[in-house]
């Protein structure tokens, strides 16, 4: 969605977790996900804003920095896009620069950094509820006063109040192309900069701006003289005669941007805001319980195992619901199918069983995004991060390798994403290589099936839990030492920083929560129409064909005293083992009989490498194709724990054995089964080689692992 | 300008620091390499170390 070519370009531009996207959403009527986290946005979003005469403009949502001194690549996004630096992207018309009212002192560093770039501003200070909760007074008139002329506007974005007034401001902003007044840089700075400049225009031959020769002087990093060409062997010396300079003026060079910027934003400030009574925040208090030494980490462990326990229980009931719908569903469709068996078969077995068997976890999925939802909108998140940063830098990452990691356990495509928040380059990767480890909502449903139809039955409903939340554990036992093997030894990634904002505790917003819990779940059921479906149909008819009636001709003579009702399901059962799908799992099943699985299992595993949800319906078309077509008590359930094996060694014991339902989901846990994800890890890393080896290195574990665990448990039960 | 030390990770590092009424999460190596500017108006209280 963008406007035509010519259209004006508006970008959106603040530190994080300001409120940025909660605006963009209420001026394109768009929904871009936003959350009390720093780093939610990582990557541009374009929509088309109405400014309320008419005229529309292009409104580009931005991740959020603190600084235009970029470090990690979502910050870069920025600078790229105010320098116009995208291809195919021009530099926008004019910034609206989204503050927290709250903090304007901190807020407006940036914005002050922005201001030198020249362009039309508007300044919006944001979550002006909150600061009316803490007593704020803020006079906007004032402070536009002293910061040149540009609108400054108080709003609550997420409460949509002040919106009206933001478009006007940006019409305002663009008609009378008002910059932001200019930081007034001490002589010495001054002349600096311009020493640089002038060096390297004539170095490079291009014109530098203000704003470019500031970033030449004062960063660390080489970005800006990357971006203009300007090569070290020639910028060195230049830079530092410059440096020197400002430093015999009696600034350190390196702070003295910030210093010079601060100093002049308090004299701006000075009695804009006025502090009356207003309620003091709660966040300290709560942090003080949640971020306890002993209670905090005791606290964290209780919240996680509450919130698989509670994904389980409470998903308990809808699934029921799902299950019989299905059921009821084929019991109604079926029968009248009779006359057409090959039809009645893909209906009944191949459709409803397989697509059915997937949907029955949408529960649990809703509850699992519903959670992480709530976890990231109340700011629990980034605590999170903090209690765990210790660990993650034992293994070479940081606690900003928490949230990817976390969120991993709801999908890892939008982890692999989040990894952009990381500096260093290497502890990127680190990070991006451990995400697919992470339990992700996918592998749920074959978790739950093994849990629901063997574990629970067998061993109560606390063991059915606690396999749950172990078999989520499993991958995270793996990551770690693939982390510190990986960053000690293979990457040698240097110490990195860490700074994080923890936000202020909020009350989860029910509307945020829900609608991207709602995205999640659409998500998933269109996968489930899609993908799913189309594999589940592939593997019904390699499964339902080849069909030669003697087979059952020779099977009736085979057995003429049986009732028909047993004669039949034999028939079925000679009918897929002979299909292609069952010639081709018993060429390949050898491979996994270390592991415990029958040749059933093993097209299911093979079937599951593009998506790895697919096992359950792929069991759902095997195991019900085998059990005969009626379609009454199509339980999947109940048919697996009926399998048994019919020849070898194990003859005559049942197929899923504690070893094997544990090696099977241990190999679900831990191999690389997401064609999306190998996807995303080889655009987020560039390159194939690291997306190739995460699939070999996985799936080798995956093997290796799950057969030791099939051999141990099968010689201990 | 005031820094506040608000508390420690349970497992000691890293630390939360307030200031400006925002809390940032801050190891303990790098608090250490804070540039902080002693204005005269804002009183100042570096972290505490252990
Ligand atoms: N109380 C209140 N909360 C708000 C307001 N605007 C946004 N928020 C909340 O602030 C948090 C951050 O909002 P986002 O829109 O994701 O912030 P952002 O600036 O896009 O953040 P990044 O993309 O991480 O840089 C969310 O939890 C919002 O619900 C507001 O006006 N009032
Ligand atoms: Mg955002």
């Amino acid at each position: 969605m963008s406007s035509p070519d010519a259209g004006l370009l508006v970008a959106l531009v603040g530190n994080p977790n300001t409120g940025k996207s909660t605006l963009f959403n209420a001026l394109t009527g768009l929904r871009q996900r936003v959350g009390n986290y720093p780093g939610v946005t990582v990557s541009r979003k374009s929509g088309t804003c109405d400014l309320g005469d008419g005229q529309k403009v292009e409104l580009v949502d931005l991740p959020g920095l603190y600084s235009l001194a970029a470090a990690s690549p979502d910050e870069q996004v920025v600078i790229d896009a105010l320098s116009g630096n995208i291809a195919g992207d021009r530099r926008p018309d004019a910034v609206v620069m989204v503050v927290d009212a709250t903090n304007l002192l901190r807020n407006l560093f940036l914005a002050s950094q922005v201001a030198e770039l020249g362009l039309p501003l508007v300044l919006v200070l944001n979550q002006a509820d909150v600061a009316k909760e803490q007593g704020l007074r803020i006079d906007t008139e004032l402070l536009s006063r002293r910061l040149g002329g540009v609108p400054v506007i108080l709003t609550s974005a997420w409460k949509g109040e002040g919106i009206p007034e933001v478009r006007r401001g940006l019409a305002e902003a663009l008609s009378r192309r008002t910059p932001m007044k200019r930081v007034a840089w001490p002589v010495d700075i001054a002349g600096a900069l311009a020493d640089v400049a002038q060096a390297a225009s004539a170095d490079t031959g291009k014109a530098i701006s203000a704003a470019d020769a500031q970033r030449l002087l004062f960063d660390t990093n080489a970005s800006t003289a990357e971006r203009l060409g300007w090569t070290l062997e020639r910028r060195e010396k230049p830079l530092r005669s410059a440096r020197e300079r400002v430093r015999n003026s009696g600034y350190n060079p390196m702070a003295a941007e910030p210093l010079v910027h601060y100093a002049q934003l308090r004299v701006a400030l000075d009695g804009v805001v006025s502090e009356g009574l207003g309620k003091a925040g709660r966040t300290a208090a709560v942090d003080r319980l949640l971020l306890h030494r002993v209670l905090g980490p005791v606290l964290f462990l209780g919240i996680m195992l509450g919130f698989f326990a509670s994904v389980f229980w409470l998903a308990k009931f809808p699934m029921d619901w799902i299950q019989l719908g299905v059921d009821w569903t084929k019991g109604v469709v079926a029968p009248p199918l009779e006359p057409y068996p090959m039809l009645q078969s893909l209906v009944a077995d191949g459709i409803l069983g397989g697509v059915g068997a997937f949907l029955v976890f949408l529960p649990q999925i809703l509850i699992l995004f519903l959670f992480i939802g709530i976890l990231e909108d109340s700011g629990y998140m980034a605590r999170a991060a903090f209690i765990m940063d210790r660990l993650f830098s034992w293994c070479g990452l940081n606690g900003k390798s928490f949230v990817p990691m976390l969120s991993g356990f709801a999908c890892a495509i939008p982890s692999l994403l989040s990894t952009r928040t990381i500096e260093d380059p290497k502890a990127r990767l680190a990070t991006a290589f451990v995400v697919p480890f992470m339990s992700c909502s996918a592998r749920f449903p074959i978790y739950a099936l093994m849990c629901a139809a063997f574990i629970g039955p067998l061993y109560g409903p606390g063991w059915e839990s606690l396999v749950m939340v172990g078999m989520h554990c499993v991958g995270l036992v793996f990551a770690v030492p693939t982390a510190f093997v990986l960053t000690r030894l293979v990457l040698k990634v240097k110490p990195q920083p860490f700074v994080l904002e923890l936000p202020r505790y909020q009350m989860p917003k029910p509307r945020d929560v829900v609608w991207r819990m709602w995205q999640n779940a659409a998500e998933f059921v269109s996968k489930a129409g899609t993908v799913i479906f189309a594999i589940t149909i592939i593997v019904w008819a390699l499964s339902y064909f080849p069909r030669d009636a003697s087979v059952a001709e020779r099977i009736r003579s085979e057995h003429p005293t049986e009732s028909a009702e047993k004669v039949k399901a034999r028939v079925q059962a000679a009918y897929v083992e002979q299909s292609y799908m069952g010639r081709f799992g018993k060429t390949i099943q050898p491979v996994f009989d270390p592991l415990g699985f029958d040749w059933k299992i093993t097209v299911g595993v093979l079937a599951s490498f593009p998506a790895r949800e697919v096992i359950v319906s792929t069991l759902g078309v095997t195991y019900s194709v085998g059990e005969g077509a009626e379609a009454d008590s199509q339980d999947l359930r109940r048919a697996m724990q009926e399998a048994k094996w019919s020849e070898g060694p194990r003859a005559g014991s049942p197929i899923f054995s504690l070893a094997a339902v544990l090696a099977l989901m241990v190999f679900f846990a831990l191999c690389s089964q997401c064609g999306p994800t190998i996807a995303t890890l080889a655009q987020e890393t560039g390159g194939w080689k690291w997306a190739a080896g995460s699939f070999v290195y996985m799936t080798t574990l995956a093997w290796i692992v799950s057969m030791a665990v099939y051999q141990v448990v099968i010689r201990l039960t | 300008m005031v820094l506040k030390l608000i508390r420690k990770a349970p497992l000691g590092d890293p630390l939360a620091i307030e200031f400006c009424g925002q809390v940032v999460s801050l190891r303990l190596a790098e608090a250490e390499n804070l540039i902080v500017d002693v204005s005269a108006d804002c009183p100042i209280q570096r972290p505490r170390q252990p």
